[in-house]
């Protein structure tokens, strides 16, 4: 069912034309600009603020204090009944809380004051003017210090800085470990990372005092979960109102939730009765955007002589920051990198006690691949391990331990199930589409010579398309999980698509129109797609857990057959013959066994709108040709994916050369391999540059290190290895086609997939991998030390 | 308020002119006063590319660049690449290759690779890797835009 290669994408067209419209892109009448005044400090009582000078700059407009917005708003709560259950209280504000006669930031970024100034270089100049006064307090700036008994609490209210807890498993752990041959006990410590995509944030707020409406352009992928949480916030009905959501230039994940900038900006936007636009810098973006991944995992599995695991027994400590980001995600990635430890494989005897502890440091945010890309890290790095002990090759390790294809659907002993998936055939693919052999033999002539060679291979499966009884299922209440979509075909035939999903850059735009074109059976030219307008599209859940082509495409399928049956109807008007079977297609809707009785789809439609000279319909045929339908994903879809890498290291400066990269994906059904292809190879540079270089790093006293591209090192070209694809297709028995999300993998697999060719070239040292990334320092020094190095690897 | 300096270039065969501030870049100049905004903005310090232009036909970073630097240059950016309706056959190839998927990054790539292929008509695929080194793309990675970039050949 694969659309066809050569069709138009409009999206693309524009974009290379510079004609993207993206919200800096945007000028409103009357328009100013905002900027932040932020935290110094990375845990302090703010006990003056005072912005008389700013006022006086050139071209000052005004500013928003904590103390303007307080009175003003709900606290998100993390905890609050209708979120998570395993999650703890506390009430998140926009804006630092009263704290005493102060108010209380908590990481350094924690933006304290909005100004507004006519240019955006004026808006600079007063942050630059406004003096603030911090009494500084214990930073608390890892898991560890967190969870000391003595350890500052960051938010009033809660006693200790664990904001998640929850354990969870099957089978019997204890024995596992009794009747193993060999046991192995890790700890796994996952660097900070960030998303960075190319376009920062961005919002533009506008508070209309005559329609007392509240505009906002924000990039962003969910308009409708945004526009919820800043009326819940801000305490404005939802229909009062109005999220837009222009061209986004990548979020991966970032751009998912309401920003505290955004909601401030609102208010300021009614303050000053102006429209007023805050773009983040690059720098703004490191430091207070949202960080991820950061995570101590501390593992023992269990293993018979033969190398089946028999059970595995985790902690999953995550570094979530100074808060969590919205309601579900306190969970997001303790669970999912909990769940995610059992991997492909049948581990009857699980336990996972999984954290999310308080930190001072950026709030938490997902980004691709969530807690996934740490769990299946573990689990992969413990199967070479588990090799290495037994002299077994790690191939063959994981043949003797995945899930068969004839026990799908499969309940995992973490509390998942499984859709589908022939493990075992897609790692033999890769095997054989990488020529494992000869690659083990080129490694094997690099040792003899003395030179670091090594091959990594990752088997995953990935979860997409979240549906509400899943999120019910871990705990999570009232999170809508649906996408819609609606159908309107007008009087001349053409067909009009609005849906909840926002693309970042997956084509939506070609994507779907195929997608309606195909089902509907009219020209692809005449479908358009609508998106990213609350006042304009359906309500629903929008782009996240790669599950677009799932849930929305769900919704396009339903709402598809709805038009078709409706068209179809008024289609016997015109052809007069009762009862028979027709069909459409090109455009035409014609008589099954005799094809060229047959009426133009325009006709129809014009005849749907009383704008046909032919028929007129009877009135008790509803007047339009239009649907909307929702879909809800029934149950989480499993892709599944096996990578290798192979990496030559250079002994002297450590660098890392990944050398080879091939992959075989498994995503169901592939509607359009263009866009698939598309979404794995930048999953996996993404993963490769996760694996190698990207770290935020933090000093002791709170400060981020990191704060430009000169120290998050994101991958270029020259980093990233020509990347080879293979697809194979179990359709999921769970979905609408058959189709599963896809948007992850591709980093899920190369993460680990690098770090253990990595590990694997080091073996011969006799030094382990746990702490990625494994870029030129880490490397140099396990090389240099014999020993797994700690520390950031700035330090 | 900063005194005002006079400056006049030529952008995509036109002539403009305006009177902006010593400390304004020559990006923003574009974006906000010429309301070209298909330069981009990834990082204002000069490392990802987005805002890469041709100033007297050198690839430079706009967003390192003062405008009132440009004054008196020939500048070219992103819309001055297509022939009316007729795309240029490097953003033709990058929308056939689907050398992009958010498009932030696009037109820095094309800027880019207009001059790499101008000063180097069909390089090798290592010499594009290297070439468009100094480029971000968080979506695609690379592939795609190597292709594209070879396809294409010569401007
Ligand atoms: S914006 Fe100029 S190099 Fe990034
Ligand atoms: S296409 Fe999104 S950053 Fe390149």
């Amino acid at each position: 069912m694969d659309i066809h290669e050569d069709i138009a994408r409009p999206e693309l067209a524009r974009m290379v034309r510079g004609r993207g419209r993206f919200v800096d892109d945007i000028k409103l009448p009357g328009m100013c600009f905002a900027a932040f005044v932020r935290s110094e400090v990375a845990h302090a009582n703010v006990k003056s603020i005072n912005v008389e000078e700013a006022l006086k700059v050139p071209g000052a407009i005004g500013v928003i204090t904590p103390d303007e917005v307080l009175p003003h708003v709900n606290p998100v709560r993390p905890a609050a009944p209708g979120s998570s259950e395993f999650a703890r209280p506390y009430d998140r504000y926009p804006v630092p809380p009263r704290n005493g006669d102060g108010w209380k930031v908590n990481f350094v970024g924690d933006p304290i004051v909005a100004v507004a100034a006519e240019t955006a270089h004026a808006a600079q100049d007063m942050v630059e003017a406004v003096v603030v006064e911090y009494a500084p307090l214990p930073t608390v700036g890892n898991v560890e210090q967190a969870l000391a008994p003595d350890a500052p609490t960051l938010h009033a209210g809660m006693g200790d800085n664990i904001v998640f807890h929850r354990e969870f498993g099957g089978g019997d752990v204890a024995r596992a470990f009794r009747q193993a041959d060999l046991t192995l006990e890790k700890t796994f410590r996952f660097p900070r990372q960030t998303a960075v995509p190319v376009e920062t944030r961005g919002v533009i707020a506008h508070y209309d005092r005559g329609e007392e409406r509240l505009s906002v352009w924000a990039s962003c992928r969910s308009p409708h979960l945004v526009r919820t949480t800043i009326s819940a916030v801000m305490r404005l009905p939802q229909h009062a109102v109005r999220v837009i959501s222009p061209d986004v230039g990548g979020e991966f994940g970032i751009k998912g939730a309401a920003y505290p900038e955004g909601i401030v900006l609102a208010f300021l936007s009614r303050k000053i009765d102006r429209p007023v636009k805050w773009v983040e810098d690059r720098m703004e973006n490191l430091l207070a955007c949202g960080h991820a991944h950061e995570m101590v995992v501390e593992v023992s599995a269990a293993a018979s002589s033969d190398g089946r695991i028999l059970g595995v027994d985790a902690k999953v400590l995550v570094d979530q920051g100074a808060h969590t980001l919205g309601p579900t995600s306190a969970g997001l990635e303790p669970m999912t990198a909990g769940q995610s430890i059992v991997g492909p494989y049948r581990i009857d005897n699980f336990r996972c006690d999984a954290y999310g502890i308080l930190t001072n440091k950026c709030p938490g945010a997902a980004y691709r691949g969530v807690g996934t890309v740490q769990g299946v890290f573990v689990i992969e790095r413990m199967m070479d391990m588990v090799a290495a002990r037994l002299g077994l090759d790690p191939a063959e390790v994981r043949m003797r331990n995945f899930i068969q294809p004839q026990d799908q659907p499969f309940n995992t002993s973490a509390g998942r199930l499984y859709d589908s998936g022939d493990y075992p055939d897609t790692l033999a693919k890769l095997l054989d589409v990488s020529g494992y052999e000869r690659l083990r033999a080129a490694q094997a002539e690099a040792r003899a010579q003395g030179e670091l060679a090594g091959v990594g291979i990752c088997c995953f499966v990935e979860h997409s398309s979240t549906g509400s009884q899943d999120y019910r299922r871990r705990g999570v209440y009232g999170m809508p999980a649906f996408d819609s979509a609606t159908i309107k075909v007008d009087a001349g035939g053409n067909v009009l698509v609005a849906v909840s999903a926002k693309s970042t850059g997956q084509s939506h735009d070609s994507v779907f129109a195929s997608l309606v074109a195909r089902e509907l059976g009219v020209p692809y030219e005449t479908v358009k797609i609508l998106e990213g307008d609350t006042d304009a599209v359906p309500f629903g859940a929008g782009t996240g857990v790669s599950r677009s082509a799932v849930s929305t495409g769900g919704a396009i399928r339903l709402a598809a057959q709805d038009i078709k049956r409706k068209a179809a109807e008024i289609a016997r008007f015109f052809l007069e013959g009762e009862g028979e079977a027709l069909e459409i297609a090109d455009g035409q809707i014609y008589a099954a066994a005799d094809p060229s009785r047959r009426v133009p789809f325009a006709s129809v439609a014009a005849a749907a709108h009383d704008a046909s000279r032919v028929v007129s319909l009877p009135d008790s045929i509803e007047r339009g040709l239009q649907s909307t339908r929702t879909f809800d994903p029934p149950h989480q879809t499993f892709g599944h994916g096996a990578h290798l890498a192979f990496v030559r290291i250079d002994p002297e400066t450590g660098i890392v050369k990944v050398e080879q990269y091939v992959c075989v994906e498994d995503c169901g059904t592939i509607i359009d391999h263009v866009i698939v292809d598309g979404q794995v190879v930048g999953g996996v540079a993404l993963g490769i540059g996760n694996a190698l270089h990207e770290e935020l790093v933090y000093s002791e006293s709170g400060d981020l290190l990191t704060g430009t591209f000169m120290d998050y090192l994101v991958p270029t070209a020259p980093d990233i290895p020509a990347i080879q694809t293979t697809h194979t297709e179990t359709p999921s028995p769970f979905t609408e086609g058959g189709v599963k999300g896809v948007g992850e993998a591709g980093t899920v697999g190369a993460f680990t997939a690098v770090g253990n060719a990595v590990a694997d070239a080091l073996l011969p040292l006799g030094v382990e991998v746990t702490h990625p990334p494994v870029g030129p320092q880490r490397v140099w020094r396990l090389i240099n030390s014999g020993a797994e190095a700690g520390g950031g690897q700035g330090n | 308020m900063m005194p005002l300096i006079e400056i006049r270039m030529t952008v995509n065969g036109r002539e403009y002119g305006g009177r902006v501030e010593s400390r304004l870049t020559l990006a923003d100049f574009l974006r906000n006063e010429l309301n070209l905004t298909g330069t981009h903005l990834g990082c204002e310090h000069g490392v990802c590319g987005a805002c890469t232009i041709l100033v007297d036909g050198e690839a430079v970073r706009s967003c390192l660049l003062l405008a009132v630097q440009a004054d008196g240059a020939t500048l070219m950016t992103v819309e001055g690449l297509a022939d009316g309706d007729e795309l240029h056959p490097l953003q033709a190839a990058f929308q056939e290759n689907h050398a992009l998927q958010c498009g932030f990054c696009t037109p820095g790539f094309l800027m880019t690779a207009y001059a790499l292929l101008r000063d180097n008509p069909n390089p090798s695929e290592s010499e594009v890797r290297q070439g468009i080194g100094g480029n971000i793309c968080r979506c695609t990675g690379y592939a795609p835009i190597i292709r594209a970039i070879q396809q294409t050949g010569t401007v």
